[in-house]
């Protein structure tokens, strides 16, 4: 898997970040410790000449809440506002957060977050290769966005930073479900590819712990107090490309058992 | 009445992947102002959390057949709203999508006794029912993703976030040879998050099979011919084919003098239901030097 990820070829500079983060989340997967054998495990299959077969009864339940950055009240709205095109790039906090807790005990899990704004695949000669964010209601408009985890609420929102340098400061893109693999790049920036290294994963557990995903960390993801316990997830948007327009995007959390 | 119906089949795998030339970055710079309105269209679902979400049961199905083997069984699907919701079901193919490997679409091999959506009263629950049948010449293994969301209410131009909840459904052939895997590295660390001093393995495992396996295992740990402890691999997590991963097993070394020490490592599948097939094994050998570091000899 790992060894598929990395090929030849000269790249930028900004690419060979991102090949550098893509190659981090196969690492921050790699560290998942799964621990606890299955405590209850049944057969619900009835069976015809079946050979043999397993389920897990589940205690499964995802909790978000969207609260302010400001004073963490409850939230209406995920929004940036209206915000100036143009400027440093990624430097844009939206004024909300998402607390989130995961509470399952099957044998593995992972929440893994993408966006999935396009009913088909749009034009590269377009939009590009990525579109993890928002997209525009003008042609070729899209804002990218990325996110950051932590075990504890950060007073005032974390510091905005680029994700190429995520091992630094804890961001990583957001990827959108019809993410195509960028020929020009070594490693597979696709959304399946990336999704099948765990680059979509913001967190990943079993029943006896639950670990977040922060590159800038050692061990780049960090467990929680408890498996229950509630992290805190942050989204920030680069509009210094954007143009003029009005961006809307549905953004997944997904619980996938193992 | 019959409801029954086979779930439409959403599998991106063909749209994922075409040839494109273009540059990268789209979209132009522009006007100084960009109106960007993203407000919670499912406002009821992110800010009461848990509620939005489809609880499932079981979480992951994992059945062993024989080419032409029927199966069957059901999930239990439990709306823990305060409130009717609809909930939806989708099937997406997941072992071409985990692997690249070639593989059987769902169609092949899967039907979901049920509609697509339907609607769930507050806590009510309802069972739905699964079929099973491999086809002839099954070989290797066959996986399915079965997703079940709560659709939440549309605003105009706003940001619409969902919470969907993914159970796997993994069929493995009977009989198949190909339960392989070799181990890439191993290492061993103490853990720099721990007020103890706890060691912690980490073994790198690439799946050289044709089918998933969930490696467990144990490190017998020796210094000379005494042994010292053994440290279990953590067991559940699956490794597909063509895929690696790296399993983690902990063990305090508090009392633990320097000096060089050897680390016998038993790796095995262990299956959902407990039974173990042996896939390998892999000594090393470390120092622990006087300052409490450890530097691995081989």
């Amino acid at each position: 898997m790992i060894g598929s990820m990395h090929s030849s070829a000269k790249k930028p500079k900004e690419e060979k970040e991102m090949k550098r983060s893509i190659k981090l989340a196969v690492a921050v997967l790699a560290v998942a410790t799964l621990a606890s054998r299955i405590v209850c495990a049944e057969t619900s299959v009835a069976t015809n000449n079946i050979s043999a077969s397993a389920s897990i009864t589940a205690v499964n339940t995802l909790t978000t809440e969207l609260l302010k950055i400001a004073d963490n009240t409850l939230s209406a709205a995920l929004a940036f506002g209206n915000v100036s095109s143009g400027g440093t790039a990624w430097n844009t906090l939206p004024e909300s957060y998402v607390k989130v807790t995961v509470q399952d005990n099957s044998v593995a899990w992972r929440l893994r977050i993408y966006s999935d704004n396009y009913d088909t695949a749009p034009s590269t000669a377009v939009y590009g290769y990525s579109y993890g964010g928002l997209r525009g209601d003008v042609t070729g408009s899209k804002v990218p966005m990325a996110w950051l985890n932590n075990t504890t609420l950060i007073a005032g929102g974390p510091a905005v930073g680029n994700p190429v340098v995520g091992t630094t400061n804890g961001w990583i893109f957001l990827k959108d479900e019809k993410d195509v693999d960028d020929p020009l790049l070594a490693d597979d920036q696709s959304f399946i590819g990336s999704d099948a290294v765990g680059y979509t994963n913001i967190a990943f557990g079993a029943a006896s712990y639950t670990r977040i995903v922060r590159p800038n960390v050692t061990g780049l993801s960090e467990e929680l107090t408890t498996p229950t316990a509630p992290f805190y997830l942050y989204t920030e948007g680069d509009f210094s490309s954007a143009p003029a327009a009005t961006y809307t995007g549905t953004i997944k959390l997904e619980l996938l058992n193992q | 009445m019959k409801s029954e119906i086979i779930l439409h089949y959403e599998d991106n795998k063909d749209k994922a992947f075409r040839s494109f030339s273009s540059p990268l970055k789209g979209g132009e710079k522009g006007g100084s102002i960009i109106k960007f309105i993203v407000s919670v269209v499912v406002a009821g679902m992110f800010l009461s959390g848990a509620n939005a979400f489809v609880s499932v049961s079981p979480t992951v199905v994992e059945l062993t057949m024989k080419s032409g083997d029927k199966a069957s069984g059901t999930f239990v699907v439990v709306n823990t709203k305060s409130e009717k919701a609809e909930v939806t079901i989708e099937i997406k193919e997941w072992w071409n999508n985990q692997t690249r490997l070639p593989g059987l679409s769902p169609e092949e091999w899967l039907t979901i006794r049920s509609k697509n959506k339907f609607k769930l009263g507050a806590g009510k629950s309802r069972r739905i029912r699964y079929d099973v049948k491999t086809p002839a010449g099954f070989e290797g293994e066959a996986a399915a993703m079965i997703f079940f969301s709560i659709e939440g209410a549309q605003n105009a131009g706003g940001m619409n976030l969902q919470l969907r909840h993914g159970i796997p459904i993994y069929v493995i052939a009977r009989g198949n040879d190909g339960m392989k895997a070799s181990v890439k590295d191993c290492n061993v660390y103490f853990v720099q998050s721990s007020t103890s001093s706890m060691l912690e393995f980490s073994v790198d495992l690439e799946n050289n099979g044709n089918v998933h396996i969930r490696p467990g295992g144990s490190i017998s740990i020796y210094s000379g011919q005494k042994h010292i402890d053994t440290a279990a691999l953590e067991w559940g997590w699956p490794v597909y084919p063509t895929r690696s991963h790296i399993y983690n097993a902990r063990v305090p070394a508090e009392s633990w003098a320097a000096g060089v020490y050897t680390a016998n490592l038993e790796v095995e599948n262990v299956t959902m239901n407990g039974e173990k097939t042996a896939l390998g094994s892999k000594t090393i050998q470390f120092r622990i030097v006087e300052d409490g570091k450890i530097e691995k000899i081989n």
